[in-house]
């Protein structure tokens, strides 16, 4: 990868990898350092990696720093499945997004992670796969319970409102 | 034991697919037995809507099936309508569903739902300083960590005098060196990044970064001070910096204490921490230059910080700076 391939590599993905690790960490801070710890490590390797393969190297190189990131500070999300029953927050939505945002949040990391590789990047399931390290089987039940947890608690969120 | 909370999603379908040897699958219902939120996730797998053409309760495999090997109906429908938004379905798992949602209002209401959960990234989120992330053809870039971590090796000149009189000097050598700083070049610092192997012969300050608010420090002997750089350290992106200093020389004993001018660092340096903390609203710049001031009134090493030729100035929104060591006849 040429220089210019490299800049025009930051120019395209620097904002969807830093979307992707915002959305999963909630925190600005974090995810600025994961953009450009993985674009400096793109850097070191840019003779290496072809244009072509950049945005696969670059998302499956922030994923495991921030998958690194989440489990070395014990921060793994689990589901809550109570809350997903009971939302405590009833009423304060204004708009089917906020629900939705909310959902996505209480999502077990790993299913939430892959949901976002999916609908963010539009990525297959080999693909995703292939970033993560699970078996395609893996990423499609991650997807599927995803969205199926989700689809539930917007049902009993349109319910009480 | 082999399995804990880190690694154990790993061999979750091995265990539901029987695929675990007998003293493997033993050892991960032990795991599970300890850990009931787990085990009550597993049970919902297990549980999750599996059910083929014959009536019988496939494991997970069926994912990896046709479905248009199975019959739509009400323990499963949600399956499809997943299925259909994913663009798995063939056309005539399609017309099947359709017809299977027109029957079922119900269903049709589910699959309503499903289909907002279909996120879309919003665009207006940017990485805020993609600049920082460009590089130039001929041109070298001072990661933001490294520059962090040279703000800070100079305060910490004043630090390690203090911490040298205070003196339980330390004799343990940190055990990661992420970058070595030295000042034997005439002209400037010199930067070795040990992951690249990259010399840079000039330090490019940004002259905006915020700067860390509780980076501390370590006084290991004359010439080596350890860094603790809090922020990179959250980041993971490094943990701690050695920053070598031989050329400095600073004095065996500091000839003056701490002024006047630089008691507002006095309480931090005293509790170890990086000045930093008083500086968090300035800029970098400032920040140096009160460092070299600071360095300067401790050792007498007559250092300025000053800004290198325009023609070097990196295009962005970095200024070049050069670190100088003047001697009373010549500046060198």
């Amino acid at each position: 990868m040429t220089v210019a391939e490299y800049n025009l590599c930051v120019e395209k993905f620097a904002d969807s990898i830093y979307r992707f690790t915002l959305k999963n960490l909630k925190n600005a801070d974090r995810s600025k350092d994961i953009v450009q710890d993985t674009f400096e490590k793109m850097w070191v390797k840019h003779g290496e990696v072809q244009y072509e393969k950049a945005k696969s190297y670059l998302f499956t190189t922030a994923y495991h720093t921030m998958i690194d990131l989440i489990r070395k500070e014990k921060k793994m999300v689990e589901m809550d499945t109570q809350a997903m029953e009971s939302p405590s927050i009833e009423g304060q939505y204004s708009d089917i997004k906020e629900v939705l945002d909310v959902a996505v949040d209480q999502l077990p990391e790993d299913q939430r992670s892959v949901l976002l590789l999916r609908d963010y990047e539009g990525y297959s399931y080999k693909e995703i796969e292939k970033i993560t390290g699970l078996s395609e089987s893996q990423v499609k039940v991650y997807i599927y319970r995803a969205r199926k947890t989700m689809a539930d608690y917007l049902g009993s969120i349109e319910t009480i409102i | 034991m082999k399995y804990n909370l880190d690694n154990y999603s790993q061999y979750v379908f091995d265990y539901l697919e029987g695929l675990l040897s007998t003293e493997e699958a033993a050892e991960f219902a032990i795991f599970l037995a300890a850990n009931p939120h787990i085990e009550a996730e597993i049970e919902s797998i297990k549980n999750f809507p599996t059910v083929a053409e014959d009536g019988h309760c496939k494991d997970f495999s069926y994912l990896q099936k046709s479905l248009d090997q199975v019959q739509i109906k009400a323990s499963n429908y949600e399956e499809f309508c997943i299925a259909e938004l994913e663009n798995d379905l063939s056309s005539l798992e399609s017309q099947n569903l359709k017809r299977f949602l027109d029957a079922n209002p119900v269903a049709q209401s589910k699959f309503d739902l499903l289909k907002k959960t279909k996120i879309n990234p919003n665009t207006l989120i940017q990485y805020p300083n993609k600049s920082s992330l460009y590089r130039k053809e001929t041109g070298v870039r001072i990661p933001p960590y490294h520059k962090i971590a040279i703000a800070a090796s100079i305060s910490l000149f004043l630090a390690s005098s203090i911490f040298y009189m205070q003196s339980n000097v330390r004799s343990k050598k940190a055990q990661i060196v992420e970058s070595r700083l030295h000042t034997n070049h005439p002209v400037g610092w010199q930067l070795e990044d040990p992951k690249t192997s990259m010399e840079y012969s000039t330090v490019v300050f940004e002259t905006n970064i915020p700067l860390a608010a509780l980076d501390t420090s370590e006084y290991i002997d004359r010439e080596t001070i350890k860094l603790s750089v809090i922020e990179s350290k959250y980041s993971r992106i490094s943990n701690d910096f050695i920053a070598h200093t031989p050329s400095l020389s600073l004095p065996e004993k500091p000839n003056k204490t701490i002024d006047s001018k630089n008691s507002i660092f006095a309480d931090e340096l005293q509790k170890g921490e990086v000045f930093m903390k008083k500086a968090r609203n300035m800029k970098l710049n400032d920040v140096l230059q009160l460092s070299i001031s600071g360095i300067n009134s401790l050792t007498e090493a007559n250092l300025s910080l000053e800004l290198a030729d325009q023609e070097q100035k990196f295009k962005f929104r970095s200024d070049n700076f050069q670190l100088k060591r003047h001697s009373q006849s010549n500046s060198n």
